[in-house]
């Protein structure tokens, strides 16, 4: 139960240190945002409200530029599918831009 | 489009101040929060300030009874706001109700804070909470977290919860530190756990505050906190047990064990590990502002790191670069439930400058509620990281920059 090698570092995804290790050193993301998109971290149903700072404070090696921080985009709050679906009937909702 | 002056997010200390001092003048204020019952962090707040009790509870009832007076103002509970879009000179409030969105002239966010976790092996077992958790079982709804556990980390609510859960009957195996972390893992080091010691100094016992100067210096730190008995130091009613580790929390379906090792003046793991029996274990990493409506509406940030210190760039009421949108308490940082009152004051100044276009009104109002700020942070019980003092003097001076330039 206590393996160091399956510390949990996002619950909602699962997702444990052993494999971020795995994942930086087979695939060499070069932002936080890279590491992010390949392990799910922070992807979960809490939307990275429990992990975030964990992600935050993981070193990714090689990265250039020191910019690596997460943005932040709405919506700020988990929601229903259903109000997603309406918000598009409606095109009140801005198209997800790219960070 | 339900339509309102003010839409203030988040019905703590900081937002209830603000609603109070707007629907005193006969603005139309909603509140919203997402959580069933008004009055944020307040809650869950019990502690001896000099030679009074802080009761939070107390203090929401009271603001809430005075908000009561005014119709004005309207509460909306357990309804989160999900995203801000500024429109017409206004602002479209989106929520998760799946209702019609909310339009308002100006947008107040206090938002509050959100505790950092720590991540040790086990800890997503059953049994396993924040501190801040723990102190809303105990003090909100009145049930014991469990019959014996251990706090883990020095975050600066560990003494206040450790504390609380006292009063309520829990019995602690003391405040010990997390594991020092390894290659690359996301952690802090056992130095800088340490280095919260010295400014939390002032809550230890009288005979131990003589000391707190000398853990300010690295050398003493190291010698006095690697050689505290094992057993630790009595403090806030439990033991602070600065050289030992919490290496990983045990148990099946929940908490049964948590593996204790000893640290060394390095912060170094020496000797072998034990096990402690507990059935909860709180973590303690501390607290960061919740800024995440502030950024997606399109405010100037400061960043930090680590992301312990990101915050919207503000003026002196709590005005943010964006026009009709104002910030107020621990979204700005963490402080205490006085200084978010101040701030919530404050920011209806700056608020109520903007509906009416008057920039410079309110003048005597914006200085006595500045003094009052002053004041809170002057009697303040507890200072929760000494960095903000700081990152507010240099996020306010890049507001000034900012707006000046803009
Ligand atoms: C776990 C914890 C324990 C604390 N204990 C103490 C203590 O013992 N003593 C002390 O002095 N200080 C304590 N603090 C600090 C505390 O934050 C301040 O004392 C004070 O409560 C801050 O006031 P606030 O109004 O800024 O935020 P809060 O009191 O946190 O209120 C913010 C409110 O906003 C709501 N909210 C946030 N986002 C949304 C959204 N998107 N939609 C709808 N609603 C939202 C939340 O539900 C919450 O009710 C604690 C903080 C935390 C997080
Ligand atoms: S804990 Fe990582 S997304 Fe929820």
């Amino acid at each position: 139960m206590s393996k160091t090698e399956s510390l949990v570092v996002c619950r909602c995804e699962n997702l444990t240190w052993d494999e971020v290790e795995r994942a930086i050193s087979e695939l060499k993301p070069t932002s936080l945002r890279q590491l992010k998109l390949i392990t799910r971290w922070g992807m979960g149903i809490c939307q990275g409200r429990v992990c975030r700072s964990l992600m935050a404070m993981a070193e990714v090696p090689d990265h250039a530029e020191r910019d690596f921080r997460l943005t932040v985009r709405p919506p700020c709050k988990p929601i229903r599918m259903g109000i997603l679906k309406d918000a598009e009937a409606e095109e009140v909702g801005e198209p997800c831009q790219d960070a | 489009m339900s339509q309102t002056d003010v839409l203030v997010v988040g019905a703590g200390p900081a937002g209830l101040t603000a609603a109070q001092e707007l629907g005193r003048r006969g603005i139309r204020v909603t509140v919203i929060d997402e959580y069933p019952t008004a009055g944020g962090r307040l809650l869950g707040q019990l502690y001896q300030a000099g030679d009074h009790w802080w009761v939070g509870r107390q203090v929401a009832e009271q603001l809430l009874s005075d908000i009561s007076g005014h119709p004005a103002v309207r509460l909306r509970l357990g309804t989160s706001v999900s995203g801000l879009e500024r429109r017409d000179k206004g602002w479209v409030v989106e929520d998760t109700s799946g209702g019609e969105p909310a339009m308002a002239r100006a947008v107040l966010l206090a938002t509050g804070a959100a505790e950092i976790p720590i991540a040790i092996p086990g800890w997503t077992l059953p049994g396993v909470m924040t501190v801040g958790a723990a102190q809303v079982m105990a003090n909100v709804h009145r049930v014991r977290p469990g019959q014996r556990g251990v706090i883990v980390g020095l975050g600066a609510l560990s003494f206040a919860v450790a504390q609380e859960l006292r009063w309520a009957g829990v019995d602690l195996a003391g405040i010990v530190m997390p594991p020092p972390p390894r290659n690359g893992m996301p952690g802090w080091t056992v130095e800088e756990e340490w280095r919260k010691m010295a400014h939390l100094a002032h809550l230890a016992p009288t005979w131990m505050r003589p000391l707190s100067s000398l853990l300010r210096r690295a050398g003493w730190r190291r010698r006095l906190l690697a050689g505290a008995p094992q057993a630790g130091v009595a403090v806030a009613g439990t033991r602070l047990r600065p050289n030992v580790a919490a290496l990983a929390i045990e148990g099946d379906a929940a908490v049964s064990a948590v593996v204790l090792q000893r640290l060394n003046g390095h912060g170094n793991l020496v000797g072998e590990p034990w096990r402690e029996a507990v059935d909860f274990v709180c973590t303690s990493g501390g607290l960061r502002p919740i800024p995440d409506l502030a950024a997606a509406a399109g405010a100037a940030m400061h960043y930090s790191w680590d992301g312990r210190y990101d915050v919207p760039l503000f003026g002196p009421c709590g005005d943010t670069t964006v026009p009709g949108l104002y910030v107020a308490g621990n979204i700005l940082g963490i402080e205490g439930a006085a200084v978010a009152m101040a701030q919530g004051q404050l920011a209806s100044v700056g608020i109520l400058r903007h509906l009416l276009g008057k920039p410079d009104g309110f003048g005597p109002e914006a200085d006595q509620f500045a003094l009052q700020l002053a004041e809170a942070r002057r009697h303040a019980p507890l200072v929760f990281d000494p960095a903000w003092a700081a990152i507010h003097e240099k996020v306010m001076a890049d507001f000034q920059r900012e707006t000046r330039e803009g």
